[in-house]
């Protein structure tokens, strides 16, 4: 997918300005963070929970060689094919070729990430497939045309009734007398069409939420189901995933998949945790005559070598956006590429570069919510300040901060100089100020003034008023 | 205490020495009733933190410097700020984690600075406070004492003691108010939509007075209240504790 | 070329990694002891017996069940859940074969896409999550599981285990495992996706009913029906 992470402040204020998404978002925030409470409240050791889930991802980064080859090897044992993809062309090009090879008609895809990060939609559809994304909320934005704005949630923006217009146009040429208005029959309405485009498909996409080194299993995670229709009916199943996916043992992905199902919806479990191995055995009724996973580097590799491992741990949970102050105002969308939030601040600069996404890093308070909630723990402030650092060595701060900085380091790092100024200045605002208290304007302050007033200084420094308390004292 | 009078470094920060000295004086009176001995180093500015948050590492770690060398050797160094004593204790060590030399000392400050209501409840041990505030209050958390430091219940506890104070809790007091230090300016909208969101919940609760530990979040609040004509206001919660709540607030005038 | 690739990969990670030498299986596995590997995961607190901590979990997931004294009244039991028109498909399980099943029940070796009611054996479920297990195999189609408008599933009361880990230890000494498909189950197909509110039947089963089968079911009978 194109970045568009260039445009952050204009769409960041297209967003503030959109009420139908501002109702959407204070929502579905609301709905994820008490949720999530909730099934923590239920699980006393949660914090040890976190520690070891940290512990597995570190521990799997730290050998991520071996286990990939250990990955490949029981994949081959159980008669499946392991491709890997050094880059999004790669990984587009290895998975056109098997639909071709397939002699495909109809792709059916269930939700990935990483297929949304080499924009295998739009390949597969220049290349002529017929791709049918099958998570509601996937296929909701498909109609529509949009990205995903969240990555668990990819709809979360949409409202009942945009997605009423939408199929109303899309299935029924508009014609709809009575618009479909009620959840129940939304959902119907997707099941009917999706049915259709399942039983007919020809090959199967599908991500993984975790590839498991032991045994070549990969872990998939749906409540909806549409991953195991996905993999099971057509004759040809891919997975593609992320080189960081991988997990020792089964038993590190029932700690994983603990972590994840109530970081991300606060549930105990998902409602379907699949472990696909290999393709179809002799003997078994159903399944694909053949499985594919693709192996995804696309930067990863390079991440491991600096302090951005740590973002390697991330399971794709969301947890950081649900908690996320800034994209619960903004959304998904202003983020400008596959991945939004905290963990997309990070990650959109990593994969498309810091000069395309200057943004990202800095439109963050700080605040350290998402590290709080992140079930692998991932420093996402102390990275995303790193990423600032990087900015801020390579000339690519914004030309204002750089000179407020310079002026007020020259003023800091001498403290005479510091205390004399900032007596004659505090001195003169406060007695401006004395009377309203406040000022509606300032020069060289308008970006704070366009919305808020600037208090006035009292008018003396603290350093002027010590010095007088410690003379009246003696 | 040796003589029984401990001697406390105040870091004031620059936002309390340039906006609002009088927390600095109640810090200070809070310490000294708690039976330390009170200095303010004069060496010490700005401790950094908007150069080290806007990725200027080396700048940061000029005023890092200045400022570990002129709190050296104090048993304790207090700040009325969650968000410095955060990058005292947190971002120094950070900082030099590959300069050996002044690791040292980065990891000796972290480990004797404290946030004002943390010192007050953790080390001082304060149980009564001689203030009274007759008001309905509510408290907002800043992110960085809150879950930088912990600091959640000792501000509440402190608040218990003054007299006539009725405290009422903020809803969803873990979010941010929107300040971020230079995040503010940076993106003024967004930043306003968060404080908006803010300022329903604080009158949400019917207070007329709302108190933090982090005057860069109250001059925001006080800001963008003061730009609605609203009647609520601002106090850092030192000056509540040495009841000096008698004066002016945050972007209060004499009219 | 391809091989290149995976070569170029693999360098690449070594670089990262700053791995040099020698790198086995073994020296992972015993580094993984070394960091976590002897504890085990912290896991969901629970009280009571397997059985009825499961059954409590599964009504909480929209799952119903009932319990039957013996395999003979499994057809019975199928029957009540059916609609008059409804096709019904039974897995090709051993447990299934023997019984007698009415007329308009064929057991069947596949998934027919318009099966109304299928019904399937579990190898075993978590107490834990109130999750069944599902492995597949010459007896066990996934699409049975998928496809119809409900799902009947047996479970034996002793393949209830307290957790994933020992559904683990369970299974493994059987292969083929793992299976090409082991699908753990909690509840019917659900949807959040339309403004957060929760949907049954988005694409799988609408109702997902369990016939429990064995020992410990103690007093309770039915549930979540
Ligand atoms: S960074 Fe952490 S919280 Fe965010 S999606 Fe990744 S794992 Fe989840």
């Amino acid at each position: 997918m194109q970045s568009t992470a260039r445009e952050f402040p204009l769409r960041a204020r297209r967003a503030l300005d959109d009420v139908q998404l501002r109702e959407a978002l204070a929502k579905a925030q609301d709905g994820f963070v008490g949720k999530r409470q909730t099934s923590i409240d239920a699980f006393p050791e949660f914090e040890a929970l976190r520690d070891r889930g940290k512990a597995i991802k570190d521990h799997t980064l730290a050998y991520l060689d071996v286990y990939l080859e250990q990955f490949e090897k029981a994949v081959i044992a159980a008669g499946g094919q392991v491709h890997w993809a050094e880059s999004a062309e790669d990984a587009q090009r290895i998975v056109t070729g098997i639909c071709q090879q397939a002699g495909a008609r109809r792709v059916t895809k269930a939700k990935t990430m990483a297929g949304e990060e080499v924009s295998l939609n739009e390949v597969l559809e220049t290349a002529g497939f017929d791709t049918v994304e099958t998570d509601l909320g996937e296929y909701i934005i498909q109609l529509a045309k949009e990205p995903p704005s969240h990555i668990i949630a990819p709809a979360v923006h949409k409202t009942r009734q945009q997605i009423s217009d939408l199929f109303n146009t899309h299935h029924h040429g508009g014609r709809l007398k009575t618009a479909l208005r009620e959840v129940p029959e939304l959902v119907d309405e997707a099941r009917q069409r999706l049915r259709e485009k399942f039983l007919t498909a020809d090959v199967g996409i599908t991500g993984a939420n975790f590839l498991v080194a032991e045994t070549g299993s990969i872990a998939l995670v749906t409540n909806e189901g549409n991953a195991d229709l996905t993999h099971t009916l057509p004759r040809v199943h891919v997975a593609i995933a992320g080189i960081e996916k991988l997990v020792p043992t089964l038993d590190d992905a029932a700690c994983m998949l603990r972590l994840l199902a109530r970081s991300a919806t606060g549930q105990d479990t998902s409602t379907y945790t699949t472990f696909v191995t290999g393709p179809k055995r002799t003997g078994d009724p159903d399944g694909p005559e053949s499985f594919h996973v693709v192996l995804l580097d696309n930067g990863r590799s390079r991440m491991l070598g600096n302090r951005y491992r740590e973002m390697l741990r991330c399971i794709r949970c969301g947890a950081c956006m649900n908690h996320c102050p800034v994209y619960g105002a903004i959304g998904g969308h202003a983020y400008g590429w596959v991945y939004p939030g905290p963990m997309g601040s990070v990650l959109t600069p990593l994969f498309t570069g810091l000069d395309d996404s200057r943004d990202l890093p800095n439109a963050c308070t700080l605040n350290g919510r998402c590290q709080s909630v992140c079930p692998v723990q991932i420093p996402l402030p102390d990275l995303l300040r790193d990423l600032r650092r990087q900015q801020f060595e390579r000339g690519l701060t914004a030309r204002r901060t750089r000179w407020v900085l310079a002026v007020w380091g020259a003023i800091a790092r001498r403290p005479r100089l510091y205390h004399l100024f900032t007596r004659l200045g505090m001195g003169l605002l406060g007695r401006l100020g004395k009377r309203t208290g406040a000022f509606r304007r300032l020069p060289f302050a308008s970006a704070w003034t366009a919305s808020r007033d600037m208090p006035a200084p009292q008018g003396s420094t603290f350093q002027q008023l010590w010095k007088q308390r410690q003379r009246d004292a003696r | 205490m040796g003589d029984g009078v401990d001697r406390v470094a105040l870091f004031a920060t620059c936002l309390v020495d340039l906006y609002r000295p009088s927390v600095g004086l109640a810090s200070a009176e809070l310490l000294e009733q708690a039976g330390y001995r009170v200095e303010v180093p004069e060496g010490q500015t700005c401790c950094g933190q908007p150069a080290w948050n806007s990725g200027d590492t080396r700048r940061a770690k000029t005023l890092a410097r200045q400022t570990m060398a002129a709190l050296e050797g104090y048993g304790y160094v207090v700040v009325p700020s969650g968000s410095c004593a955060g990058t005292l204790i947190h971002d120094y060590p950070q900082l030099f984690a590959e300069d050996p030399e002044d690791l040292g000392a980065a990891e000796d400050l972290a480990s004797r600075t404290w946030e004002l209501t943390r010192f007050l409840v953790e080390v001082a041990g304060i149980t009564g406070l001689d203030a009274n505030f007759r008001h309905k209050v509510c408290y907002h958390d800043a992110c960085s004492g809150l879950r930088g430091l912990g600091i959640k219940h000792q501000p509440r506890q402190l608040l218990g003691s003054v007299d006539g104070l009725e405290l009422q809790e903020l809803p969803n007091t873990e979010i941010c108010c929107g300040f971020g230090g230079t995040f503010c300016v940076k993106y003024p909208e967004i930043s306003t939509r968060l404080m908006d969101d803010k300022l329903d919940a604080i009158r949400s609760t019917g207070a007329d007075t709302v108190l933090a530990g982090e005057l860069g979040c109250l001059l925001h609040i006080a800001g963008r209240l003061k730009r609605n004509d609203e009647p609520i206001r601002a106090y850092h919660i030192a000056e509540i504790l040495a009841d000096m709540g008698d004066q002016p607030a945050i972007g209060e005038g004499d009219d | 070329m391809m091989n290149s690739t995976r070569e170029r990969i693999l360098a690449k990670v070594r670089r990262g990694l700053e791995a040099s030498g020698q790198r086995s299986i073994a020296m992972a596995h015993a580094a993984r002891e070394l960091a976590y590997g002897e504890m085990p995961s912290p896991r969901q607190p629970w009280k009571g017996n397997a059985t009825e901590r499961f059954c409590q979990r599964f009504e909480a997931w929209a799952g119903t069940w009932q319990r039957l004294s013996r395999v003979g009244e499994i057809p019975m039991a199928v029957q009540a859940l059916l609609g008059p028109e409804d096709f019904v498909s039974v897995a090709p399980h051993s447990l299934l074969r023997e019984l007698d099943w009415p007329s308009q029940m064929a057991v069947n070796h596949e998934a027919p896409a318009d099966c109304r009611l299928a019904v399937s054996v579990a190898d075993a479920a978590i107490a834990e999550t109130g999750t069944l297990v599902l492995c597949s195999g010459p007896q066990s189609p996934t699409g049975l599981a998928l496809l119809p408008e409900t799902h009947v599933v047996i479970l034996r009361t002793e393949t209830i285990l307290p957790d994933m880990e020992a559904v683990w230890r369970h299974l493994q000494p059987e292969p083929p495992f793992p299976p090409r498909s082991l699908n753990t189950i909690s509840g019917p197909s659900r949807t959040a996706d339309v403004e957060q509110t929760i949907q049954l039947g988005a694409h799988g089963p609408r109702r997902l009913h369990v016939l429990l089968l064995g020992e410990h079911i103690g007093e309770m009978s039915a549930g979540g029906i």
